[in-house]
């Protein structure tokens, strides 16, 4: 009889040593020394700019914008979000009537989950059961897309038109939110090669190839119709540790040369499928696909360059990256005490330099029972923020919209108990 | 003085127990690296603070812990379901196909369920002790473990008997 303990001892037997000290060391060290570098850079710029302004000569290249968004939020509203809503009973949920196939039902709000159920509540504060597992909400609310009979169905909710397309998962939405990225479903979960942009519109779409699937996935579409790419993985060190499979275009030695100049990597990469990345302890990178040549490149967003410390990073995992309107947004993860991570300070990313320009400061999270806030959307009402209550499993209980100019927050929806905050305009489900 | 004094020796120290811990929560080599790295980028971060913890080991099994069950992880960054590369040399004969069904049925879980077992039945902790190593409720971890067992017996129905046996010890 070999029960569980057995089992995992007879596992833990078959080990091997993972002997990654020295690979630990060298890429704390750098990291180290980039900070250092990064801090020393910020002084010069600082010193540089005095003496500017003193001579009267032209400014250099701004700094990032911090900004306070550390204060209360104060009660607001979204003119299509109901600030709260109401719900039958338990014992009601059967007759919580499903989205009819005959009329349209108005434009879509949020999408919630209760007793194991999804539904969609429209700006007018009605809740319709979906027929399906709720996949996307177009940024405008005219569009829900859920997986239905191997089917991605896209379901206007101002008429009754439909528009199905392969299983797929909504990876992103257009900046103008008329174009769904979709990622088809691939057999045993493995990384998807190709990304379809679709508008459901009329129907018209087009296939582009992802270079190198296994590192990195579709995620949206620039303002000028470039594919976005974000990393699947954390890339691995270029110095240690597994060959890092995209890099045909080498990538500067930063331990070596200090601050890089220059941290965007445009030319088009010389074998086409190759798009390199920045390993996790330097930095993220963003990659996009041109629709019409199919050519790749991508842009390194270094951590020094944007002044992190050493407990903040950016992360490949499924956090939000939108447009605001032509600018890139990221939430950074800090690292608490306890070694968990959580999402913390919003930045805005020039998408061709990979250069923070604005940096929100939320209320800090300095432990698990904080509440803390994860970047959605950014929508013409501002940056769309979900809110916890800082206990697990940590599901958003409310919306807050951060004003991009002033940091002051508005909570804008308050989720009624019972009910869990799925997702809402422009958020796109994790696939 | 290079801020890392002691690290190497530290972790030398280790190795051994994070590798085999590693290895029982990621089912596979490249996982289990991955974990074992990880977890100690983040400690050699801060290990001018981790070194007086009077446990720093703990830290590094906390962080991996973490690691492993981060919800911000995207499905499949290390192959939790993987198909397990471990060999299963000279075994009884039915031993072989039994052990394979048991890393089959423990690649089903999620990342979590497998961390709540490796607590409970790898590392003999507490429930008390599992729900502070994984930062959740002592409700969240007996549900976790329930649910894991149910899974266990719902994909692999002939290991009845063994879950059975271990969700009443």
């Amino acid at each position: 009889m070999t029960g569980l303990r057995e089992h995992f001892a007879e596992t833990a037997a078959s080990a091997k040593h993972y002997d990654v000290t020295e690979v630990v060391l060298r890429r704390t060290r750098r990291r180290r020394q980039l900070t250092r570098a990064a801090a020393a850079a910020a002084a010069i710029v600082v010193a540089t700019s005095a003496a500017a302004v003193l001579t009267r000569s032209p400014a250099l290249a701004p700094a990032v914008t911090e900004i306070d968004a550390t204060g209360t939020a104060t009660p607001g509203r979204l003119g299509w979000l109901p600030q709260t809503f109401g719900l039958p009973g338990m014992g009601d949920l059967p007759v919580l009537p499903a989205l009819p196939a005959d009329r349209g039902v108005g434009e879509g709000a949020l999408v919630y989950r209760r007793g194991g159920k999804e539904a969609l509540l429209t700006s007018d504060g009605t809740s319709y059961s979906v027929p399906g597992d709720v996949r996307g909400l177009s940024p405008d609310g005219r569009w829900l897309a859920y997986g239905a009979g191997g089917e991605l169905v896209f379901r206007c909710l101002l008429d009754t038109r439909t528009r199905r397309a392969a299983d797929s998962d909504v990876a992103g939405w257009s900046a103008d939110g008329t174009r769904a990225v979709l990622a088809p479903r691939m057999p045993g979960g493995l990384p998807t090669p190709v990304a379809a942009v679709l508008d459901p519109a009329d129907g018209t779409n087009q296939t582009l190839p992802i270079p190198d699937p296994e590192w990195w996935g579709p995620r949206g579409l620039s303002p000028s119709g470039e594919l976005l790419l974000t990393p699947r993985h954390e890339f691995p060190s270029t110095s240690a540790g597994p060959p890092a499979p995209l890099s045909t275009t080498a990538q500067p030695d930063v331990s070596t040369t200090g601050l890089p100049e220059a941290a965007s990597t445009t030319e088009p990469v010389a074998t086409p499928g190759k798009l390199p990345g920045v390993p996790d302890d330097l930095g993220y990178a963003v990659g996009f696909v041109e629709p019409v040549t199919h050519k790749s490149r991508s842009v390194a967003i270094l951590s020094a360059r944007i002044g992190f410390g050493e407990q903040s990073y950016w992360s490949p995992e499924r956090l939000a990256v939108t447009w605001m309107p032509d600018r890139l947004l990221f939430q950074a993860l800090t690292t608490l005490d306890s070694a968990q991570s959580l999402p913390a300070d919003v930045f805005e990313i020039d998408p061709a330099t990979g250069g923070a320009l604005r940096r929100w400061r939320l209320p800090p999270v300095t432990t698990l029972s904080d509440p803390f806030r994860k970047l959605i959307t950014a929508l013409p009402d501002g940056i769309l923020l979900g809110v916890n209550d800082g206990a697990e499993p940590w599901l958003s209980k409310a919306l807050e919209v951060l004003d991009p100019v002033t940091g002051a927050r508005r909570t804008v929806l308050t989720m009624p108990p019972g009910a869990e905050f799925v997702l809402t305009r422009g958020g796109a489900r994790p696939y | 003085m290079n801020g890392f004094d002691g690290f190497r020796e530290f972790v030398q120290a280790h190795t051994g127990a994070w590798s085999r811990l590693a290895y029982v929560l990621a089912g596979s080599h490249a996982g289990a690296e991955d974990l074992v790295q990880t977890a100690l980028l983040k400690t050699a971060r801060v290990w001018h603070r981790v070194r007086r913890y009077e446990q720093p080991e703990a830290y590094v099994r906390r962080a991996m812990y973490h690691a492993a069950v981060s919800q911000w992880r995207r499905r499949g960054e290390w192959p939790v379901a993987d198909v397990p590369d471990r060999a299963a040399p000279d075994d009884p004969i039915d031993g072989i196909p039994r052990r394979m069904a048991i890393d089959a049925a423990l690649a089903q879980l999620t990342p979590r369920q497998r961390a709540v077992l490796v607590l409970r039945f790898y590392e003999d902790r507490s429930v008390a002790e599992a729900a502070d190593i994984l930062g959740v409720t002592v409700g969240t971890v007996k549900s976790q473990t329930a649910y894991a067992l149910e899974r266990l017996r719902v994909v692999a129905p002939h290991l009845v008997e063994l879950t059975i046996e271990e969700a009443g010890r």
